[in-house]
């Protein structure tokens, strides 16, 4: 296989991994905002597949007064 | 005898310091492998000694430490040493050899012991001037690798605005030169080569298989062949897609219902899953920044309201799946 080895490696580096995590995850939870905030309203957590595979646990914040009890 | 100098040079001069500087620069970076001819690996040696070559030959015979060391030989003048070699090439071209290195005790001669010390001489000069070379290209292999290694970190970005200093403006002339068209397109594709390291960020492929399958991971290790053909991809944190249970649930929902496909993915629990490419149709690759920044962003867009935790892929809905 013949690749412009150039041409490749500035493809790559034209491309933002950050901003199209950001993209990609704004247009989830935007998707089930609602959904999210109801689980979690109700004291559960929410899982949550991100496009890249990886899986998040979204839970309710524990504020510092609740957690030194 | 003619041909016993030639495969000499040509072992040693040639080959030896080509798969030096593989060996050397494949402890950075792996350079890209095809299967060559023995005149492309013999021209990709000239081109890689070229220089070790220069400089040995140029340190052997006037810089202080090595014109000495190691192997010293008496008698250092040029003519001395033109001498010599005369002598051994007309030891090694005469067609009679073992009358001018006679070793009988009863046939020595002062000529023939001569021919004996000139003999011991170029030896010792070949040994130190390859002592030196090998080392220098080595050094060089060292350093090429090491550059290459750096090519994420000092590649100028071409919408970048930074004044870069000249020793990096230098480096991203030479590197599309020199470094890229010897680097392995699969490794730019399936590592972070490209990236700062600081960034860390890893790579993560969709698999989609001739039989229809669709596995996601991220990319532990990928292998080649010595055509430069990808063999294979190792994969980890895999999980399948199930395909069919989608297409049933899609079918079984109303057509104004939205059927989320994040839904039906199932965690594959293996640390080496391993794809051949033979099985490989379509590959999608995605570079991914570390868990934190998702962790951050995912934050920022719930407004700080929530923690948010990457998971190692468990989740509440779904058991792990042996692959079928």
């Amino acid at each position: 296989m013949v690749v412009d080895v150039q041409k490749l490696s500035d493809a790559l580096r034209r491309s933002s991994p950050e901003k199209d995590l950001r993209r990609d995850l704004q247009r989830l939870i935007d998707a089930r905002k609602a959904e999210i905030d109801s689980t979690l309203e109700s004291g559960k957590c929410y899982w949550l597949r991100v496009p890249d595979g990886r899986q998040i646990r979204i839970s309710p914040r524990i504020q510092p007064a609740e957690a030194t009890q | 005898m003619i041909a016993l100098i030639t495969t000499y040079f040509l072992v040693f001069y040639i080959l030896v310091p080509g798969a030096l500087f593989r060996f050397f620069t494949s402890w950075f970076v792996p350079l890209k492998l095809f299967e060559r001819t023995r005149t492309q690996e013999a021209t990709f040696a000239v081109a890689v000694a070229l220089l070790p070559f220069a400089f040995a030959l140029f340190g052997a015979w006037y810089l202080p430490v090595m014109k000495d060391r190691p192997f010293s030989v008496s008698g250092q003048s040029d003519s001395d040493r033109r001498q010599d070699y005369h002598r051994v090439a007309g030891i090694l071209t005469s067609s009679d050899a073992s009358r001018l290195l006679a070793v009988n005790p009863a046939l020595t001669s002062p000529a023939t012991q001569d021919n004996w010390h000139a003999l011991n001489r170029v030896l010792r000069r070949q040994a130190r001037f390859l002592t030196w070379y090998f080392l220098l290209t080595g050094c060089e292999g060292l350093l090429f690798g090491f550059l290459a290694g750096r090519y994420g970190d000092w590649k100028i970005i071409e919408d970048s605005t930074a004044q870069r200093p000249l020793l990096i403006r230098f480096y991203n002339w030479i590197a599309p030169r020199l470094i890229l068209p010897n680097i392995s397109e699969w490794y730019m594709l399936l590592t972070d080569f490209t990236w700062p390291r600081h960034e860390e960020i890893f790579v993560r492929v969709d698999i989609l298989q001739n039989d229809g399958n669709l596995y996601q991971g991220r990319v532990a290790d990928y292998f080649i062949d010595s055509a430069g053909k990808l063999t294979g991809i190792l994969l980890e944190h895999v999980s399948r897609f199930d395909r069919q249970a989608y297409l049933d649930v899609k079918g079984d929902s109303k057509p104004t219902e939205y059927v989320s496909s994040t839904d039906f993915w199932k965690n594959i629990p293996s640390q080496n899953f391993y794809i051949g490419q033979s099985s490989i149709s379509n590959l999608n690759v995605r570079f991914v920044p570390r868990d934190e920044t998702l962790i951050s962003l995912a934050e920022k867009i719930l407004d700080n309201k929530y923690d948010v935790v990457v998971t190692p892929g468990e989740t509440n809905s779904h058991q792990p799946d042996i692959y079928s």
